[in-house]
């Protein structure tokens, strides 16, 4: 049996009563050993079981020692350790910083996106059902693509020209690379999410996940938050009446919005949204302070939805 | 090196002319030294309630919770030969350990938390002495599991308990019981322990020894 141990200074292989069967010394500056440890670990660690290695899970040896048993002094380890370290710390401080308000400004522009959109599909709606009242659609990006496409026709509408139409299209077209704008901010948020927020995208979706980072005002807040208070982000002014007048206090703010939720009978809904303030009160907090993905979080949350849709039908 | 600065304990620094978080420095026979503030550090305070710290200064020493290293940093000035990993899991408070490390030849900033070990052992040779400051419900957990992985036989252990942390319903003094019978079911001796008022409110601090 041998182990694998991760050092400062290399990757050694050690077989029982600490004989070393291998050692690769880490080349380059502090701040490249730092960077490359992760991936180079990997590396040895499916190198290992090509080889039929029996390696342990984790390695608890002692580092300086291994790296004593080639000879190495006890300070080359200690210099190799701080100035390794020092760089690691930087590099984790970097991750984890300043990410979650990326996440924030991004959900702004998401909404500004939105808000500008609509406002100016609306007059695209107005402007064009002059011409053709017929055409009727919810979605104001589907209207927009729907009248892009059309082809002027028989209508009870004005009657208008190739310029008046010309007018109305180049118009429509410019929404149209505001929705692409916003799709593909909503493709960043989503990989800003995986990066930074796993557990609770995980649990949320990223859309709404960064709108809870977003209301806390940063990944910190937010994994500080009681899940109450998570619960009824969002219905501020529900929570406000309650506590002054006296109102039953609101059952859930914006994660109303997961599908778990919007889609379940109204009777279950404030248990679910219970469960799930509960579960993105500790993802958020996994999230914030060891960034690790815990899928148990993810599987009790949908094992809590099973259970009430289970007790619905009895 | 160590000696008294009117009521105060305080350490020869490091690195003379800079004070780290705003504590007086003053010329002694033997150069310069940082006052100790007890209200800022619980090491201090379990000091000025009559502990002794057996730290040596050529020790390993692993500090679990170590923040922005304001007793960190007195651990520091006293360990001339020695090394102290600091481990935090929190980026905004370790963002000043790293600065204050840069400075300090003997310090290694660790971000990681502290009930991981296996983050970290890569890092942290065997250490003769451990201080834990972690203010968390399960620590004395992770106190368990980092003395197993990286105490030396012999070791010594310096822990600060605020039983707020742990319990807020129950009385500080049957927290602490139920605390320090763990610590000993899991194999420490209690060399001394102190209360730590008036410096800090409902904290104990216990000097450990490990087998
Ligand atoms: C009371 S402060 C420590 C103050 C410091 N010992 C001093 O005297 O300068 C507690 C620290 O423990 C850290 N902490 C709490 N739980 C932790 C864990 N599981 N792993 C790492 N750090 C932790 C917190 O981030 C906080 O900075």
């Amino acid at each position: 049996m041998v182990q694998l141990v991760k050092t400062p200074l290399g990757f050694f292989v050690v077989a029982l009563k600490n004989q070393v069967v291998e050692f690769q010394e880490t080349m380059g500056n502090p701040k490249d050993v730092a960077t490359n440890l992760d991936f180079e670990y990997k590396k040895w660690e499916e190198a290992m079981r090509a080889k039929a290695y029996d390696s342990e899970e984790d390695c608890f040896l002692d580092p300086m020692k291994i790296t004593g048993l080639i000879g190495i002094p006890e300070e080359k380890f200690l210099q190799a350790s701080r100035e390794v370290g020092l760089a690691a710390a930087k590099i984790a401080i970097k991750e984890h910083i300043g990410k979650d308000y990326l996440v924030v400004q991004a959900v702004g522009a998401l909404d500004d996106l939105t808000k500008a959109i609509n406002l100016l599909a609306n007059r695209a709606m107005e402007w064009y059902g002059l011409h053709y009242p017929e055409f009727k659609e919810e979605d104001m990006e589907k209207y927009i693509s729907g009248l892009l496409k059309h082809k002027r026709g028989i209508s009870m509408g004005l009657e208008i020209d190739d310029r008046d139409l010309n007018s109305i299209r180049d118009y429509a077209e410019g929404i149209t690379l505001l929705i692409k704008r916003k799709k593909l901010i909503e493709t960043y948020i989503d990989k800003l999410m995986s990066e930074l927020s796993p557990n609770v995208k995980a649990l949320a979706g990223a859309n709404l996940g960064a709108r809870l980072i977003s209301r806390a005002g940063s990944l910190k807040r937010l994994a500080r938050l009681p899940a109450s208070t998570i619960q009824v982000f969002g219905a501020e002014k529900a929570l406000f009446k309650h506590l002054q007048k006296g109102v039953p206090p609101p059952k859930h703010g914006i994660i109303f919005q997961h599908n778990a939720i919007s889609t379940a009978p109204k009777h279950n809904r404030g248990k679910l949204a219970r469960t799930l303030a509960a579960k993105l009160a500790i993802a958020a907090k996994i999230d914030y302070y060891s960034g690790d993905f815990r899928q148990s979080l993810v599987d009790d949350w949908n094992a809590r939805i099973k259970e009430v849709k289970k007790n619905v039908k009895n | 090196m160590m000696i008294k600065l009117g009521r105060n304990f305080a350490t020869k620094n490091l690195v003379p002319g800079k004070s780290v978080y705003g504590e007086s420095l003053a010329k002694r026979k033997g150069g310069e030294f940082r006052s100790w503030d007890p209200k800022r550090s619980k090491v201090a305070a379990a000091m000025m309630k009559g502990m002794k710290i057996p730290l040596k200064e050529n020790q390993m020493v692993l500090y679990l919770g170590v923040a922005t290293g304001t007793t960190a940093s007195h651990l520091s000035d006293l360990l001339t030969k020695g090394m102290l990993f600091g481990v935090d899991f929190a980026p905004r408070v370790l963002r000043e350990f790293i600065l204050l490390s840069e400075v300090r030849r003997n310090l290694v900033p660790i971000m990681a938390d502290a009930s991981k070990p296996q983050k970290y052992r890569w890092l942290v040779p065997n250490v003769d002495f451990m201080f834990q400051d972690v203010a968390q419900p399960n620590q004395a957990q992770i106190l368990v599991r980092n003395a197993k992985i990286f105490l030396n036989k012999g070791g010594h252990i310096f822990v600060a308990v605020k039983s707020r942390s742990i319990d807020v319903t129950k009385k500080p003094g049957d927290v602490f019981k139920v605390f320090k019978k763990e610590i000993k079911e899991a194999g420490f001796t209690i060399l001394d322990e102190k209360r730590l008022e008036p410096f800090e409110k409902d904290h104990l601090a216990l000097l450990l020894k490990w087998k």
